[in-house]
C-alpha cells in the first residue's frame, strides 16, 4: 500500500531544498535575530531568544556549502521541535530558510536515494524523496542539532 | 504550525553562581569552584614561567598561582592583563588558578538549559546556556575552563 504523509518542504537557497516532518514545525519567524556566541561554527553562530528560552540558529545551507547570493537580507526561519528519543523532553531549534515552507504530500513511491553530494547530507538526513525531478532530503533534527558532525563546512 | 509549547520543566533552575564578565561575554561558574578574588593590579609578572600565563599571584606562603586571560571571544589572551580589573581564583582538581575579568558578581539562581552540540566548540566548554538580564550566559565550571585554557592539564570534561 502506498502510504501518503504530509511534510514541510523549504528552500535553503542556491536551489537546495529540504523537507522535515509536519509535526517538527512549531512557528515560522519572518525575521531571525541571532545573539552571536563565541567558539561557534559559521553555520550555527548563536542563539535566538524564543518564548523565554535560547534556541540554536542553524543555517543548513551554509553547513552544506550552498552559499546564498544575498546573506545580508533579513533572515527568515522556522522553529522546530525534536526529541532525542521517544518520550524524551522536547527540544527546540531554529532553521534558517529562504522563505516560508510549503506543506506537501509525500508518498512512499516518491522515495529515492540521497544525493552523493554534499556528503554531509548522509549525516543529517534520514531519507529522501523526489519532487518535480529534484531529490529532497528529509532532515533528521536530532542529528542536525545534537550530534557532533564530522567534516562540515566551517 | 503548532507542535506544542515548551515544557516549563525542561530548563533547570540551579542556585549558587558567580557571574564573570569579560567584555561582552558572560560566564557563570559554580560558587563552589571559587577560591578567592583579588585586584588585577596585585598580580606579579610571570615572564620566567614556561606557560603562557598573564601573570601570577604570590600567596602568603610563597605559592604562585598562575593567572590566565580570556578575551570576549573566549580565546586565551595574555594581553587581558592590561585591561582587566579583577582576578577570580578558582580551584579545579588540586590546582588553583586565576582568570582575569572586568567584573564578578554573585548570582543566586540561573535557569540553565543544555548547550546543543551544533554550537560546536562552545558546547565542549559550556555545558549550559542561560538568559540573565537579556544577555546569554555561558554556564561552565573551573575544570572545563582549565581544559580550554590549559589543554592537557588533566581537567575534567563535562558532557
Amino acid at each position: 500500500m502506498n502510504k501518503v504523509t504530509e511534510g514541510w518542504m523549504a528552500s535553503l537557497g542556491a536551489g537546495l531544498q529540504v523537507a522535515f516532518g509536519k509535526t517538527h514545525a512549531v512557528e515560522y519567524l519572518g525575521s531571525v535575530d541571532v545573539l552571536q556566541l563565541p567558539l561557534t561554527p559559521a553555520y550555527c553562530p548563536g542563539v535566538q531568544i524564543w518564548r523565554n528560552r535560547l534556541i540554536p540558529v542553524l543555517d543548513v545551507g551554509r553547513m552544506l556549502g550552498c552559499h546564498r547570493a544575498d546573506r545580508s537580507a533579513s533572515q527568515k526561519g522556522v522553529v522546530v521541535a525534536y526529541q532525542m528519543a521517544s518520550g524524551d523532553r522536547r527540544r527546540y531549534g531554529l532553521l534558517v530558510l529562504d522563505g516560508m515552507p510549503d506543506l506537501v504530500e509525500v508518498s512512499d513511491d516518491m522515495a529515492c536515494a540521497l544525493p552523493e553530494e554534499p556528503a554531509l547530507l548522509k549525516q543529517i538526513a534520514c531519507s529522501c524523496f523526489r519532487h518535480h525531478d529534484q531529490a529532497v532530503p528529509i532532515l533528521d533534527m536530532a542529528k542536525l542539532f545534537e550530534h557532533h558532525l564530522a567534516g562540515q563546512a566551517r | 504550525m503548532q507542535a506544542g509549547l515548551p515544557s516549563a520543566s525542561s530548563p533547570t533552575a540551579i542556585s549558587g553562581w558567580m557571574l564573570i564578565e569579560v567584555g561582552s561575554a558572560r560566564v557563570a561558574l559554580p560558587k563552589s569552584d571559587l577560591q578567592r578574588v583579588e585586584l588585577a593590579a596585585d598580580l606579579t609578572d610571570a615572564s620566567d614561567d614556561q606557560e603562557p600565563t598573564a601573570g601570577v599571584f604570590v600567596v602568603e606562603n610563597g605559592v604562585r598561582w598562575p593567572v590566565y586571560g580570556l578575551n570576549e571571544r573566549l580565546q586565551p589572551d595574555v594581553s587581558m592583563r592590561e585591561v582587566a580589573r579583577i582576578c577570580v581564583f578558582v580551584r579545579s582538581q588540586d590546582t588553583v588558578w586565576g582568570l582575569l575579568c572586568d567584573r564578578v558578581n554573585s548570582l543566586e539562581a540561573l535557569t540553565v538549559q543544555p548547550t546543543p552540540a551544533c554550537l560546536g566548540e562552545l558546547a565542549r566548554i559550556a555545558s549550559g546556556l542561560a538568559l540573565h538580564d537579556g544577555c546569554v550566559v555561558l554556564v561552565t565550571n573551573a575544570a572545563s575552563l582549565a581544559n580550554h585554557l590549559m589543554p592537557g592539564s588533566g581537567g575534567v570534561d563535562h558532557e
